[in-house]
Protein backbone atom coordinates (compact mmCIF):
# COMPACT_ATOMS: atom_id res chain seq x y z
CA UNK A 1 0.00 0.00 0.00
CA UNK A 2 1.38 3.38 -0.96
CA UNK A 3 1.66 6.20 1.50
CA UNK A 4 0.69 9.46 -0.12
CA UNK A 5 0.68 13.03 1.07
CA UNK A 6 -2.25 14.71 -0.50
CA UNK A 7 -2.79 18.37 -1.23
CA UNK A 8 -5.67 19.72 0.80
CA UNK A 9 -7.17 23.09 1.53
CA UNK A 10 -6.16 24.37 4.94
CA UNK A 11 -9.01 23.92 7.36
CA UNK A 12 -9.68 26.21 10.25
CA UNK A 13 -11.01 23.40 12.39
CA UNK A 14 -11.09 19.68 12.75
CA UNK A 15 -12.76 17.61 10.09
CA UNK A 16 -15.57 16.50 12.42
CA UNK A 17 -16.68 20.08 13.03
CA UNK A 18 -16.48 20.84 9.31
CA UNK A 19 -18.67 17.85 8.49
CA UNK A 20 -21.11 18.82 11.23
CA UNK A 21 -21.46 22.24 9.64
CA UNK A 22 -21.98 20.83 6.14
CA UNK A 23 -24.61 18.37 7.29
CA UNK A 24 -26.34 21.08 9.32
CA UNK A 25 -26.49 23.21 6.18
CA UNK A 26 -27.81 20.23 4.16
CA UNK A 27 -30.49 19.58 6.79
CA UNK A 28 -31.52 23.24 6.95
CA UNK A 29 -31.98 23.36 3.20
CA UNK A 30 -33.98 20.11 3.06
CA UNK A 31 -36.41 18.03 5.10
CA UNK A 32 -34.28 15.75 7.23
CA UNK A 33 -35.37 12.12 7.75
CA UNK A 34 -34.24 10.45 10.98
CA UNK A 35 -34.43 6.71 11.52
CA UNK A 36 -33.37 4.45 14.38
CA UNK A 37 -32.04 0.98 13.72
CA UNK A 38 -30.59 -1.94 15.64
CA UNK A 39 -27.54 -3.25 13.81
CA UNK A 40 -25.96 -6.40 15.26
CA UNK A 41 -27.71 -5.68 18.55
CA UNK A 42 -26.55 -2.06 18.78
CA UNK A 43 -28.52 1.15 18.40
CA UNK A 44 -27.73 3.32 15.41
CA UNK A 45 -29.41 6.60 14.50
CA UNK A 46 -29.16 7.53 10.83
CA UNK A 47 -29.98 11.09 9.83
CA UNK A 48 -30.69 11.47 6.12
CA UNK A 49 -30.57 15.01 4.74
CA UNK A 50 -33.65 14.34 2.61
CA UNK A 51 -35.91 11.64 1.15
CA UNK A 52 -33.48 11.02 -1.69
CA UNK A 53 -30.75 10.10 0.76
CA UNK A 54 -33.08 7.76 2.59
CA UNK A 55 -34.04 6.11 -0.68
CA UNK A 56 -30.41 5.62 -1.69
CA UNK A 57 -28.84 4.66 1.63
CA UNK A 58 -31.61 3.84 4.09
CA UNK A 59 -33.82 1.25 2.44
CA UNK A 60 -31.24 -1.50 2.96
CA UNK A 61 -31.82 -1.25 6.71
CA UNK A 62 -35.62 -1.46 6.58
CA UNK A 63 -35.59 -4.86 8.33
CA UNK A 64 -33.64 -3.51 11.31
CA UNK A 65 -35.88 -0.69 12.50
CA UNK A 66 -35.38 0.22 16.18
CA UNK A 67 -37.70 1.96 18.56
CA UNK A 68 -35.49 5.01 19.00
CA UNK A 69 -36.53 5.14 22.67
CA UNK A 70 -32.95 5.03 23.89
CA UNK A 71 -29.97 7.14 22.98
CA UNK A 72 -28.11 5.79 19.98
CA UNK A 73 -24.70 4.19 20.33
CA UNK A 74 -23.73 5.59 16.93
CA UNK A 75 -25.11 8.47 14.88
CA UNK A 76 -24.50 8.63 11.14
CA UNK A 77 -25.23 11.72 9.04
CA UNK A 78 -25.88 11.02 5.36
CA UNK A 79 -26.08 13.57 2.56
CA UNK A 80 -24.96 14.38 -0.94
CA UNK A 81 -24.12 17.63 -2.67
CA UNK A 82 -26.33 17.32 -5.75
CA UNK A 83 -29.69 17.04 -3.99
CA UNK A 84 -28.86 18.89 -0.79
CA UNK A 85 -27.25 21.87 -2.46
CA UNK A 86 -24.24 22.09 -0.15
CA UNK A 87 -20.61 22.02 -1.26
CA UNK A 88 -18.44 18.94 -1.00
CA UNK A 89 -16.41 18.30 2.14
CA UNK A 90 -12.59 18.37 2.00
CA UNK A 91 -11.46 15.58 -0.29
CA UNK A 92 -8.02 14.36 -1.32
CA UNK A 93 -6.73 15.60 -4.66
CA UNK A 94 -6.72 12.66 -7.05
CA UNK A 95 -3.96 12.53 -9.63
CA UNK A 96 -4.78 11.81 -13.27
CA UNK A 97 -2.74 8.61 -13.06
CA UNK A 98 -4.63 7.22 -10.07
CA UNK A 99 -6.07 3.74 -10.54
CA UNK A 100 -9.81 3.69 -11.23
CA UNK A 101 -10.64 2.06 -7.91
CA UNK A 102 -8.02 3.90 -5.84
CA UNK A 103 -8.96 4.50 -2.23
CA UNK A 104 -7.65 7.12 0.17
CA UNK A 105 -7.51 6.31 3.86
CA UNK A 106 -6.60 8.27 6.97
CA UNK A 107 -6.58 6.87 10.49
CA UNK A 108 -5.50 8.07 13.94
CA UNK A 109 -6.61 7.32 17.49
CA UNK A 110 -9.77 9.34 17.07
CA UNK A 111 -10.60 9.72 13.40
CA UNK A 112 -10.86 7.39 10.42
CA UNK A 113 -11.66 8.55 6.90
CA UNK A 114 -12.01 6.74 3.60
CA UNK A 115 -12.67 8.15 0.13
CA UNK A 116 -12.98 6.27 -3.14
CA UNK A 117 -13.27 8.55 -6.19
CA UNK A 118 -14.81 5.74 -8.29
CA UNK A 119 -17.82 5.61 -6.00
CA UNK A 120 -17.56 9.23 -4.94
CA UNK A 121 -18.32 8.15 -1.38
CA UNK A 122 -16.64 9.62 1.69
CA UNK A 123 -16.89 7.80 5.03
CA UNK A 124 -15.67 9.36 8.26
CA UNK A 125 -15.86 8.01 11.83
CA UNK A 126 -15.06 9.97 15.00
CA UNK A 127 -14.73 7.33 17.73
CA UNK A 128 -14.48 9.90 20.49
CA UNK A 129 -17.95 11.16 19.67
CA UNK A 130 -19.41 7.90 18.28
CA UNK A 131 -20.45 9.93 15.27
CA UNK A 132 -19.97 9.22 11.60
CA UNK A 133 -20.62 10.89 8.29
CA UNK A 134 -21.34 9.41 4.88
CA UNK A 135 -21.28 11.79 1.93
CA UNK A 136 -21.30 11.35 -1.81
CA UNK A 137 -21.42 13.77 -4.71
CA UNK A 138 -24.71 12.66 -6.28
CA UNK A 139 -27.24 9.91 -5.70
CA UNK A 140 -27.52 9.38 -9.46
CA UNK A 141 -23.81 8.65 -9.71
CA UNK A 142 -23.59 6.33 -6.70
CA UNK A 143 -22.75 2.89 -8.10
CA UNK A 144 -24.71 -0.23 -7.21
CA UNK A 145 -22.02 -1.63 -4.96
CA UNK A 146 -22.26 1.48 -2.73
CA UNK A 147 -26.07 1.50 -2.71
CA UNK A 148 -26.19 -2.16 -1.75
CA UNK A 149 -23.72 -1.80 1.11
CA UNK A 150 -23.38 1.86 2.06
CA UNK A 151 -21.58 2.80 5.31
CA UNK A 152 -19.74 -0.54 5.22
CA UNK A 153 -16.46 1.19 6.01
CA UNK A 154 -18.03 2.95 9.01
CA UNK A 155 -19.43 -0.33 10.33
CA UNK A 156 -16.04 -1.99 9.74
CA UNK A 157 -14.47 0.63 12.04
CA UNK A 158 -17.23 0.73 14.68
CA UNK A 159 -18.44 -2.87 15.19
CA UNK A 160 -15.14 -4.43 16.38
CA UNK A 161 -15.43 -2.58 19.69
CA UNK A 162 -18.25 -5.06 20.39
CA UNK A 163 -16.37 -8.12 19.13
CA UNK A 164 -18.36 -8.07 15.90
CA UNK A 165 -16.67 -8.09 12.51
CA UNK A 166 -17.95 -7.28 9.05
CA UNK A 167 -16.96 -9.98 6.58
CA UNK A 168 -17.37 -10.56 2.86
CA UNK A 169 -19.89 -13.33 2.60
CA UNK A 170 -23.53 -14.29 2.29
CA UNK A 171 -25.68 -15.90 4.97
CA UNK A 172 -28.81 -18.00 4.55
CA UNK A 173 -30.52 -20.65 6.60
CA UNK A 174 -33.58 -21.16 8.75
CA UNK A 175 -34.76 -19.55 11.97
CA UNK A 176 -32.79 -22.17 13.91
CA UNK A 177 -29.50 -21.39 12.23
CA UNK A 178 -27.72 -20.85 8.99
CA UNK A 179 -24.56 -20.98 6.97
CA UNK A 180 -21.98 -18.42 5.95
CA UNK A 181 -21.39 -18.50 2.19
CA UNK A 182 -17.83 -17.63 1.23
CA UNK A 183 -15.88 -17.51 -2.00
CA UNK A 184 -14.72 -15.28 -4.76
CA UNK A 185 -16.87 -13.79 -7.45
CA UNK A 186 -18.26 -16.39 -9.82
CA UNK A 187 -18.26 -19.15 -7.24
CA UNK A 188 -22.05 -19.17 -7.00
CA UNK A 189 -22.16 -17.48 -3.61
CA UNK A 190 -24.67 -14.78 -4.55
CA UNK A 191 -26.84 -17.09 -6.62
CA UNK A 192 -27.00 -19.54 -3.71
CA UNK A 193 -28.04 -16.74 -1.36
CA UNK A 194 -30.72 -15.49 -3.74
CA UNK A 195 -32.10 -18.99 -4.29
CA UNK A 196 -33.28 -18.96 -0.69
CA UNK A 197 -35.70 -16.11 -1.31
CA UNK A 198 -39.33 -17.14 -1.18
CA UNK A 199 -38.52 -20.70 -0.11
CA UNK A 200 -40.82 -21.54 2.81
CA UNK A 201 -38.91 -21.75 6.08
CA UNK A 202 -35.69 -20.26 4.71
CA UNK A 203 -34.17 -17.06 6.00
CA UNK A 204 -31.91 -14.58 4.20
CA UNK A 205 -29.46 -12.58 6.28
CA UNK A 206 -26.95 -11.38 3.71
CA UNK A 207 -25.80 -11.50 0.13
CA UNK A 208 -22.40 -9.80 0.15
CA UNK A 209 -21.49 -8.33 3.55
CA UNK A 210 -22.52 -9.65 6.95
CA UNK A 211 -21.44 -9.04 10.54
CA UNK A 212 -20.10 -12.06 12.39
CA UNK A 213 -19.36 -12.65 16.06
CA UNK A 214 -17.83 -15.82 17.48
CA UNK A 215 -18.40 -15.38 21.21
CA UNK A 216 -20.32 -16.83 22.96
CA UNK A 217 -21.28 -18.74 19.81
CA UNK A 218 -20.83 -18.09 16.09
CA UNK A 219 -23.57 -15.74 14.93
CA UNK A 220 -24.41 -13.90 11.71
CA UNK A 221 -25.93 -10.44 12.10
CA UNK A 222 -27.71 -8.93 9.12
CA UNK A 223 -26.56 -5.49 8.05
CA UNK A 224 -28.12 -4.99 4.62
CA UNK A 225 -31.31 -6.37 3.18
CA UNK A 226 -30.05 -5.60 -0.30
CA UNK A 227 -29.36 -8.10 -3.01
CA UNK A 228 -27.86 -7.52 -6.39
CA UNK A 229 -29.22 -8.91 -9.62
CA UNK A 230 -26.62 -9.64 -12.22
CA UNK A 231 -27.42 -10.12 -15.91
CA UNK A 232 -27.19 -13.91 -15.61
CA UNK A 233 -29.72 -14.03 -12.82
CA UNK A 234 -32.68 -13.29 -15.06
CA UNK A 235 -32.54 -16.77 -16.53
CA UNK A 236 -31.53 -18.61 -13.36
CA UNK A 237 -33.80 -16.74 -10.95
CA UNK A 238 -36.98 -15.81 -12.83
CA UNK A 239 -39.01 -15.56 -9.59
CA UNK A 240 -36.65 -12.86 -8.48
CA UNK A 241 -36.63 -10.80 -11.63
CA UNK A 242 -40.42 -11.02 -11.73
CA UNK A 243 -40.75 -9.79 -8.16
CA UNK A 244 -38.18 -7.07 -8.65
CA UNK A 245 -39.47 -4.74 -11.33
CA UNK A 246 -36.17 -4.03 -12.98
CA UNK A 247 -37.42 -0.71 -14.30
CA UNK A 248 -37.71 0.49 -10.70
CA UNK A 249 -34.23 -0.55 -9.76
CA UNK A 250 -31.01 1.38 -9.92
CA UNK A 251 -29.03 -0.36 -12.60
CA UNK A 252 -25.48 -0.03 -13.72
CA UNK A 253 -24.05 -3.47 -14.23
CA UNK A 254 -26.15 -4.83 -11.38
CA UNK A 255 -29.65 -4.02 -10.18
CA UNK A 256 -30.09 -3.45 -6.44
CA UNK A 257 -33.26 -4.60 -4.70
CA UNK A 258 -34.27 -4.93 -1.06
CA UNK A 259 -35.30 -8.32 0.29
CA UNK A 260 -37.38 -6.85 3.11
CA UNK A 261 -39.53 -5.09 0.49
CA UNK A 262 -39.97 -7.98 -1.95
CA UNK A 263 -39.71 -11.10 0.21
CA UNK A 264 -40.66 -9.88 3.67
CA UNK A 265 -41.12 -13.41 5.00
CA UNK A 266 -37.57 -14.37 4.00
CA UNK A 267 -35.50 -11.66 5.68
CA UNK A 268 -34.02 -12.22 9.15
CA UNK A 269 -31.99 -10.04 11.50
CA UNK A 270 -29.61 -12.89 12.17
CA UNK A 271 -29.13 -16.48 13.23
CA UNK A 272 -26.56 -18.78 14.83
CA UNK A 273 -23.96 -19.96 12.33
CA UNK A 274 -23.83 -23.73 11.94
CA UNK A 275 -21.37 -24.08 9.07
CA UNK A 276 -19.23 -22.24 6.56
CA UNK A 277 -20.11 -23.18 3.00
CA UNK A 278 -17.82 -22.80 0.00
CA UNK A 279 -19.94 -22.86 -3.17
CA UNK A 280 -18.47 -24.24 -6.35
CA UNK A 281 -20.29 -24.84 -9.60
CA UNK A 282 -20.11 -28.38 -10.99
CA UNK A 283 -21.25 -29.84 -14.28
CA UNK A 284 -23.87 -32.30 -13.07
CA UNK A 285 -27.45 -32.05 -11.91
CA UNK A 286 -27.05 -33.10 -8.29
CA UNK A 287 -25.89 -30.83 -5.45
CA UNK A 288 -23.60 -32.36 -2.85
CA UNK A 289 -22.03 -31.17 0.38
CA UNK A 290 -18.51 -32.35 1.22
CA UNK A 291 -16.61 -31.42 4.37
CA UNK A 292 -13.29 -29.69 3.77
CA UNK A 293 -10.37 -28.50 5.84
CA UNK A 294 -10.92 -25.28 7.82
CA UNK A 295 -7.94 -23.72 6.11
CA UNK A 296 -9.77 -23.90 2.76
CA UNK A 297 -12.67 -22.00 4.28
CA UNK A 298 -10.35 -19.42 5.82
CA UNK A 299 -8.64 -18.93 2.45
CA UNK A 300 -12.05 -18.43 0.83
CA UNK A 301 -13.29 -15.99 3.47
CA UNK A 302 -10.40 -13.95 4.78
CA UNK A 303 -8.46 -12.50 1.85
CA UNK A 304 -11.42 -10.75 0.22
CA UNK A 305 -12.60 -9.46 3.61
CA UNK A 306 -9.18 -8.17 4.67
CA UNK A 307 -8.46 -6.57 1.30
CA UNK A 308 -11.84 -4.91 0.71
CA UNK A 309 -12.42 -3.30 4.11
CA UNK A 310 -9.67 -0.94 5.17
CA UNK A 311 -7.59 -1.17 7.26
CA UNK A 312 -7.28 -4.94 7.46
CA UNK A 313 -8.33 -6.03 10.93
CA UNK A 314 -6.07 -8.36 12.90
CA UNK A 315 -8.91 -9.02 15.33
CA UNK A 316 -11.22 -9.73 12.41
CA UNK A 317 -8.68 -12.21 11.05
CA UNK A 318 -8.52 -13.91 14.45
CA UNK A 319 -12.31 -14.08 14.59
CA UNK A 320 -12.51 -15.64 11.12
CA UNK A 321 -9.87 -18.19 12.11
CA UNK A 322 -11.84 -19.01 15.26
CA UNK A 323 -15.05 -19.35 13.25
CA UNK A 324 -13.66 -21.95 10.84
CA UNK A 325 -12.38 -23.91 13.84
CA UNK A 326 -15.79 -23.77 15.59
CA UNK A 327 -18.10 -24.94 12.84
CA UNK A 328 -17.89 -27.47 10.00
CA UNK A 329 -16.50 -26.16 6.74
CA UNK A 330 -18.21 -27.62 3.72
CA UNK A 331 -17.83 -27.37 -0.01
CA UNK A 332 -21.26 -27.21 -1.60
CA UNK A 333 -21.02 -28.53 -5.13
CA UNK A 334 -23.81 -26.68 -6.92
CA UNK A 335 -25.60 -28.83 -9.47
CA UNK A 336 -27.71 -27.62 -12.34
CA UNK A 337 -30.98 -28.44 -10.55
CA UNK A 338 -31.23 -25.04 -8.87
CA UNK A 339 -34.38 -25.88 -6.88
CA UNK A 340 -32.43 -28.61 -5.12
CA UNK A 341 -29.76 -26.24 -3.81
CA UNK A 342 -31.74 -24.56 -0.99
CA UNK A 343 -33.28 -27.93 -0.13
CA UNK A 344 -29.81 -29.44 0.24
CA UNK A 345 -28.76 -26.65 2.58
CA UNK A 346 -31.90 -27.00 4.71
CA UNK A 347 -31.44 -30.77 4.87
CA UNK A 348 -27.84 -30.30 5.99
CA UNK A 349 -28.88 -27.86 8.71
CA UNK A 350 -31.70 -30.10 9.91
CA UNK A 351 -29.38 -33.09 10.08
CA UNK A 352 -27.03 -31.11 12.32
CA UNK A 353 -29.69 -29.63 14.60
CA UNK B 1 20.59 -13.70 11.92
CA UNK B 2 17.14 -14.68 13.07
CA UNK B 3 13.99 -14.80 11.02
CA UNK B 4 10.69 -13.13 11.77
CA UNK B 5 7.31 -12.71 10.14
CA UNK B 6 6.89 -9.47 8.17
CA UNK B 7 4.08 -8.67 10.58
CA UNK B 8 3.39 -5.20 9.21
CA UNK B 9 2.14 -6.71 5.96
CA UNK B 10 1.42 -10.34 6.77
CA UNK B 11 -1.23 -12.23 8.72
CA UNK B 12 -1.07 -15.96 9.29
CA UNK B 13 -2.90 -18.74 11.07
CA UNK B 14 -2.11 -22.42 11.56
CA UNK B 15 -4.99 -24.87 11.84
CA UNK B 16 -4.50 -28.64 12.09
CA UNK B 17 -0.92 -28.44 10.88
CA UNK B 18 -1.63 -26.22 7.86
CA UNK B 19 -0.64 -22.57 7.77
CA UNK B 20 -2.53 -19.93 5.80
CA UNK B 21 -0.63 -16.72 5.12
CA UNK B 22 -1.88 -13.53 3.49
CA UNK B 23 0.27 -10.65 2.28
CA UNK B 24 -1.87 -7.54 2.64
CA UNK B 25 0.30 -5.48 0.33
CA UNK B 26 0.12 -7.76 -2.71
CA UNK B 27 -3.16 -9.60 -2.08
CA UNK B 28 -1.44 -12.95 -2.52
CA UNK B 29 -2.20 -15.69 -0.06
CA UNK B 30 -0.28 -18.88 0.61
CA UNK B 31 -0.46 -22.21 2.35
CA UNK B 32 2.20 -24.37 3.99
CA UNK B 33 1.81 -27.89 5.26
CA UNK B 34 3.80 -30.32 7.40
CA UNK B 35 7.48 -29.33 7.36
CA UNK B 36 6.61 -25.99 5.78
CA UNK B 37 4.20 -25.21 8.60
CA UNK B 38 6.83 -26.31 11.10
CA UNK B 39 9.35 -23.89 9.58
CA UNK B 40 6.79 -21.09 9.74
CA UNK B 41 6.12 -21.87 13.39
CA UNK B 42 9.83 -21.60 14.13
CA UNK B 43 9.99 -18.28 12.25
CA UNK B 44 7.09 -16.99 14.35
CA UNK B 45 9.25 -17.73 17.40
CA UNK B 46 12.20 -15.78 15.93
CA UNK B 47 14.37 -18.83 15.24
CA UNK B 48 17.63 -18.62 13.33
CA UNK B 49 18.52 -21.09 10.62
CA UNK B 50 20.32 -23.43 13.01
CA UNK B 51 17.36 -23.52 15.37
CA UNK B 52 14.99 -24.18 12.47
CA UNK B 53 17.11 -27.13 11.33
CA UNK B 54 17.32 -28.48 14.88
CA UNK B 55 13.55 -28.42 15.23
CA UNK B 56 13.05 -30.10 11.85
CA UNK B 57 15.56 -32.85 12.62
CA UNK B 58 13.86 -33.54 15.93
CA UNK B 59 10.48 -33.78 14.26
CA UNK B 60 11.18 -35.48 10.93
CA UNK B 61 13.04 -38.61 9.96
CA UNK B 62 15.43 -37.19 7.38
CA UNK B 63 19.10 -36.54 6.79
CA UNK B 64 20.58 -33.21 7.85
CA UNK B 65 21.63 -32.53 4.26
CA UNK B 66 18.12 -33.06 2.93
CA UNK B 67 16.54 -30.95 5.65
CA UNK B 68 19.06 -28.13 5.34
CA UNK B 69 18.65 -27.90 1.57
CA UNK B 70 14.86 -27.86 1.79
CA UNK B 71 14.78 -25.35 4.64
CA UNK B 72 17.18 -22.97 2.91
CA UNK B 73 15.10 -23.10 -0.27
CA UNK B 74 11.88 -22.34 1.57
CA UNK B 75 13.44 -19.56 3.63
CA UNK B 76 14.72 -17.94 0.45
CA UNK B 77 11.29 -18.19 -1.12
CA UNK B 78 9.54 -16.77 1.94
CA UNK B 79 11.92 -13.81 1.89
CA UNK B 80 11.51 -13.24 -1.84
CA UNK B 81 7.74 -13.13 -1.31
CA UNK B 82 8.29 -10.58 1.50
CA UNK B 83 6.57 -12.83 4.00
CA UNK B 84 9.62 -13.16 6.22
CA UNK B 85 12.37 -10.75 7.25
CA UNK B 86 15.74 -11.20 8.83
CA UNK B 87 16.25 -9.68 12.23
CA UNK B 88 19.08 -9.50 14.74
CA UNK B 89 16.68 -10.10 17.63
CA UNK B 90 16.38 -13.72 18.65
CA UNK B 91 15.86 -13.23 22.35
CA UNK B 92 12.23 -14.29 22.18
CA UNK B 93 12.96 -17.68 20.61
CA UNK B 94 11.33 -20.54 22.49
CA UNK B 95 12.16 -23.98 21.17
CA UNK B 96 9.45 -26.55 20.73
CA UNK B 97 9.73 -29.85 22.61
CA UNK B 98 11.95 -32.44 20.97
CA UNK B 99 10.28 -35.51 19.52
CA UNK B 100 11.62 -38.95 20.27
CA UNK B 101 12.85 -41.11 17.42
CA UNK B 102 9.60 -43.12 17.50
CA UNK B 103 7.54 -39.97 17.03
CA UNK B 104 9.46 -38.57 14.09
CA UNK B 105 7.46 -38.31 10.91
CA UNK B 106 8.39 -38.88 7.31
CA UNK B 107 9.88 -35.75 5.73
CA UNK B 108 8.01 -34.29 2.78
CA UNK B 109 9.67 -31.45 0.91
CA UNK B 110 8.02 -28.22 2.05
CA UNK B 111 6.15 -26.39 -0.69
CA UNK B 112 4.83 -22.83 -0.57
CA UNK B 113 1.51 -22.79 -2.43
CA UNK B 114 0.71 -19.34 -3.73
CA UNK B 115 -2.67 -17.98 -4.79
CA UNK B 116 -2.97 -14.72 -6.68
CA UNK B 117 -6.68 -14.58 -7.47
CA UNK B 118 -7.16 -11.69 -5.01
CA UNK B 119 -4.39 -9.55 -6.47
CA UNK B 120 -6.88 -7.66 -8.61
CA UNK B 121 -8.29 -6.06 -5.49
CA UNK B 122 -4.94 -4.43 -4.84
CA UNK B 123 -4.15 -3.62 -8.45
CA UNK B 124 -7.55 -2.15 -9.35
CA UNK B 125 -8.39 -0.64 -5.96
CA UNK B 126 -5.06 0.35 -4.39
CA UNK B 127 -5.22 2.05 -1.01
CA UNK B 128 -3.30 5.27 -0.48
CA UNK B 129 -2.63 5.77 3.21
CA UNK B 130 -2.42 9.43 4.03
CA UNK B 131 -0.11 10.68 6.75
CA UNK B 132 -0.97 13.37 9.26
CA UNK B 133 0.45 16.15 7.12
CA UNK B 134 -2.26 15.71 4.56
CA UNK B 135 -5.97 15.00 4.09
CA UNK B 136 -8.23 15.16 5.91
CA UNK B 137 -6.81 17.27 8.73
CA UNK B 138 -5.60 20.83 8.73
CA UNK B 139 -2.09 21.17 7.40
CA UNK B 140 0.14 23.97 8.69
CA UNK B 141 2.12 23.68 5.49
CA UNK B 142 -1.05 23.92 3.44
CA UNK B 143 0.08 21.80 0.54
CA UNK B 144 2.22 18.74 -0.01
Amino acid sequence: MEAATITVPVLDGRLSERLDALFREASDKNERVDRSYVLAGHRVRMRFANDTMFDVAGRAFGHLIGSGDELPELTIDIWDSASSGVPAPPLPAVGADAAFGAKFYYGDDRLQAHFQPASGALSVFDRERNHAWYWFASADELPSWERAASIRQILHWWLPSFGIYEVHGGAIGTEAGGVLLVGRGGSGKSTTALLSLGVPGMRYVADDYVAVSVDPEPYAHSLYSSGKLEPGHAERLPHLTEAANVDDLHVDDKAVFYVNELFEESIAAGFPLRAVLLPTIVSRQETRLVEVAPTLALAALAPSTLLQLHPPSKDGWAAMAKLVRCVPCVRIELGSDLDAIPKAIVAYLEARS
Amino acid sequence: MHFGVNSGQVMSETIDGETIIIHLGTGSYYSLQQAGAAIWSAIERSADEGQILEELLSRYDASPVEVESAAKALLAELQSESLVIQTANGSSYVPQADATAEQRMAFVLPKLEKHTDMQDIILLDPVHEVDDRGWPNASDAGTA
